[in-house]
């Protein structure tokens, strides 16, 4: 298993697109915080209806979402998902696994919360995202 | 009588349901533990005798060893149920082997394993159903019910002894491990049923299942020795293992010697040892859940934890104290009393609690290494002792160990606030440490591979990393230096200053704190009159606090009993209103001003911390403040653990219904205590009230609620 270092784990959350405002402090803040997860390929990283408590960020390999069985997207390096269960206290409303071998760090929903309040410029970021996935609030799930 | 029955037990509305499907586990776990561990001894004294025990505790001893550390590494990745299930499953098939061969009259050497396995399935299924339960309770809750869980677990074991003291010669010992079959394959269907409906207090600080450590056990070892609480835990705990051990064997040599001359049977109706001991014993249980059940939570909820500990190791000094000088049956009584009844029911429940304050990440291991690695360890050095001391030493043995209990007891008691504050700290991100700070934490290793990251990263063909790589190499080549803060805010007054500080970020408030703390004794008049002022906003209050404490203690310290009064009021009104408005007025949606009231309240509780911080009650108030509020229900339940610990008792009192989750009942009575009657207004006074609130999402709540034409609103 390949360990990423502290330095590493800053320099990836900088490309990261949530991230990659912020500065150095805080990027390496941040970085002592996430967790890191080795899958191999085909491994089951959630399934739908689980509890959500922690967020993903792919690091190498390729990850695939699928709802109800069914593909939706697959997903690569400096992605991230899972952050949707960490809001809106439901469970998983899809599940993942690893399309290849994948190196995948984590954020657990206690400090992603933490980071928010530090840093709000972090809940613009996921704001504008959610707002081009879904640019009607209204429209049917 | 429910309402009689929860406050006995201190079970709150709501979680009945829950607690007894703990109980039911915890009846069934002290049967079963117990009735196979009475059988195999019986059946082993039976059939192979003592001459073999020293070889028993030999390999029991090192065969628990290698078990824990079997399950501490299966702990790593797979969940407590999935262990505590295959301990079940492993014993399940334990005792069908037993069934089956029992007819045929199986070798010496089946016997021998048979007692060490029934020793170290108790061990097990101990530290493996306490690390299972441990998930689902924060350390609030586990204050209130573990001791409940205790005494029904000693309730397992008096059905065990009774039913093999009335039964055994009757039905015979196949029949028995068939109700032994049958009390696993409950605990197995227990534990699922409450995987099932209970959800656990997840502490989504610590790693997940599947997450890689580094360096696993020298990690665990790393973590154990750089924490002074956790080492004082388990010296406490070994220690106690041997003083138990060294007692045991002090009362059984008593007995022996009073049965030998004949004055037990002329006192007591007891035709030899075992039948002497189980009656004792069968007293000492009902005791212990009598204790368990009804006393041991008021009596943490008096005195604290910390003062509880000290109950057992003082129980044995005054035990040692006479019996170092006059050895007869009373005194190994009081002996069998301090082993069966204050270790089991005190010392356990306390270790139970004293465990949350052990970091995170190694609590379950802990757990896994008291249980399970010190009872054997205990063992084996208590042996070399009793090799090397003559047997009327032994007493004086006992009497050294109990001073040792005495002394790492005030150690631990004297570490517990800090330990549990250290745990808040390491779950919460460093904001506030430097690039610098971060690289001169590293070990010489760590330094030099973080060198050459940050030189791949200056090759990286990505501009914001080589960019970032650059900035870091920089500041770690220098000194810090801040923005000069008087740059940044020099358009601005010291009153504007604290006026303004709602607006600032935390690098901010940290630089305009300097500034202040710079302006030295001139700032104070001004900061006072913040700190007392109800109309300006928390961050400004929060701001003065902290600056008065460094420039000025003896100005603080007079103001605050008189603000703390005036607080405690202001949070109590908004805590009355917040949790009454929708009951007084069903048929209004009233949601946004609850709302604004709950913000409000969580406004002034912040307060509250900062100003006892202030004044040194608390150590670091922005932690504590963010803490309580913290969704993670561990994460608040250790805040408010640190928060009792760094208050006085009349504060706590107070402050507690405010900032933890409470019976209804409890809420009123808390709200009749400490807000006078005219204070608790009807909805046209809040509104009227409102109306000139010096805070603007107060007023914008009003204001929304007049353009929703409530009728009372206009």
């Amino acid at each position: 298993m390949q360990y990423l270092s502290l330095i590493e784990k800053a320099f990836f959350l900088k490309k990261v697109s949530l991230f990659k405002t912020l500065d150095l402090d805080l990027l390496l803040a941040i970085a002592d915080k996430l967790h890191q997860d080795d899958y191999d390929l085909g491994e089951v990283v959630f399934k739908q209806d689980q509890t959500a408590n922690r967020m993903y960020f792919i690091e190498s390999g390729e990850i695939e979402l699928r709802l109800e069985n069914v593909p939706i997207k697959t997903l690569e390096k400096y992605d991230f998902f899972g952050d949707e269960g960490l809001f809106n206290q439901e469970t998983r409303s899809y599940s993942a696994s690893a399309k290849t071998d994948a190196l995948i760090l984590t954020l657990s929903r206690t400090d992603l919360h933490h980071i928010i309040n530090e840093c709000p410029v972090v809940s613009k970021c996921l704001l504008e995202i959610y707002s081009q996935e879904f640019p009607c609030r209204f429209s049917k799930k | 009588m429910q309402r009689v029955l929860r406050k006995i037990f201190g079970i709150h509305p709501g979680e009945g349901l829950t607690a007894l499907r703990f109980l039911k586990l915890s009846v069934v776990w002290g049967f079963a533990s117990s009735c196979f561990e009475t059988l195999a001894d019986g059946l082993f004294l039976e059939k192979v005798g003592t001459s073999y025990l020293p070889y028993v505790y030999m390999i029991g001893s090192i065969s628990l060893i290698i078990i824990s550390a079997l399950i501490i590494h299966q702990l790593r990745i797979r969940s407590p149920y999935q262990v505590l299930s295959t301990v079940l499953k492993i014993a399940f098939a334990l005792c069908l082997s037993v069934i089956f061969l029992l007819p045929f009259q199986p070798p010496d050497f089946f016997w021998i394993i048979l007692k060490i396995s029934a020793r170290i399935f108790f061990c097990v299924y101990l530290a493996s159903a306490w690390t299972f339960v441990d998930q689902y309770h924060d350390l609030q809750e586990a204050k209130r019910v573990y001791s409940l869980y205790s005494a029904a677990y000693f309730l397992g074991i008096v059905v065990s002894g009774l039913l093999i003291n009335l039964f055994l010669s009757e039905i015979g010992h196949r029949w028995f491990y068939l109700i032994i079959l049958g009390a696993i394959s409950l605990g197995l269907y227990f534990s699922k049923q409450i995987t099932q409906n209970t959800t656990a207090v997840h502490d989504d600080t610590i790693e997940g299942i599947f997450s890689g450590d580094r360096h696993g056990m020298r990690s665990l070892i790393h973590k154990i020795f750089t924490s002074p609480y956790t080492i004082s835990l388990l010296l406490l705990s070994l220690i106690q293992q041997i003083a138990l051990i060294t007692t045991e064997f002090n009362y059984l040599e008593t007995f022996e010697k009073a049965f030998e001359s004949g004055s037990i049977q002329k006192r007591f109706t007891a035709n030899n040892v075992s039948e002497f001991l189980g009656s004792l014993r069968a007293w000492i249980s009902l005791a212990n859940i009598i204790v368990g059940g009804f006393l041991y939570r008021p009596l943490v909820k008096k005195i604290g934890i910390g003062n509880v500990i000290l109950l057992t190791p003082f129980f044995f000094f005054f035990v040692y104290s006479i019996w170092i000088f006059q050895d007869n049956p009373w005194i190994a009584i009081l002996g069998l009393v301090a082993v069966d009844g204050m270790v089991f029911t005190v010392e356990d429940n306390s270790f139970n609690l004293l465990t949350k304050a052990v970091p995170s990440k190694i609590k379950s291991k802990v757990r896994i290494i008291n249980d399970s690695f010190f009872e054997p360890i205990g063992m084996l050095i208590s042996s070399v002792l009793f090799f090397l001391f003559a047997s009327h030493q032994c007493k004086t043995l006992g009497f050294t160990f109990s001073i040792g209990l005495i002394i790492i007891s005030f150690i631990l008691r004297k570490l517990y606030p800090g330990a549990l504050f250290s745990n808040l700290k390491e779950n919460m991100i460093q904001f506030h440490k430097k690039a610098r700070e971060w690289f001169m934490s590293f070990s010489k290793k760590e330094q030099k591979e973080a060198i050459e990251d940050i030189l791949e990263g200056l090759e990286s063909e990505d501009l914001a990393v080589s960019n970032l790589a650059k900035e870091f190499l920089e500041r770690i080549d220098m000194e810090e230096s801040e923005l000069p803060e008087d740059l940044f805010f020099r358009n601005y007054s010291l009153s504007k200053i604290v006026h303004a500080s709602s607006r600032f970020n935390p690098k901010e408030k940290r630089m305009a704190e300097k500034l202040i703390v710079k302006k030295g004794h001139a700032g104070i008049p001004i900061l006072i009159k913040s700190l007392k002022s109800t109309q300006i906003h928390m961050s400004g209050r929060i701001l003065s606090s902290k600056v008065l404490a460094r420039i000025s203690p003896d100005h603080l310290t007079t103001a605050f009993e008189e603000i703390l009064k005036q607080e405690k009021k202001r949070a109590y009104f908004y805590f009355y209103h917040a949790s009454t408005l929708s009951k007084r007025y069903p048929d209004l949606d009233l949601s946004h001003l609850e709302d604004a009231f709950f913000t409000s309240l969580r406004s002034i509780i912040d307060f509250i911390v900062h100003l006892l911080s202030a004044t040194g009650k608390i150590e670091d108030a922005d932690l504590l403040a963010q803490s309580l509020q913290s969704k993670n229900e561990k994460v608040h339940s250790s805040a408010v653990e640190t928060l009792e610990n760094g208050s006085d008792k009349k504060t706590f009192r107070w402050l507690l219904p405010l900032i933890e989750e409470i019976p209804d009942h409890e809420k009123k009575k808390a709200w009749e205590e400490n807000l006078p009657k005219k204070d608790q207004m009807n909805l046209e006074e809040l509104i009227e009230f409102l109306s000139d609130s010096p805070f603007l999402y107060e007023r914008i709540i009003v204001n929304q609620m007049r353009e929703d034409a409530i009728p009372q609103f206009n």
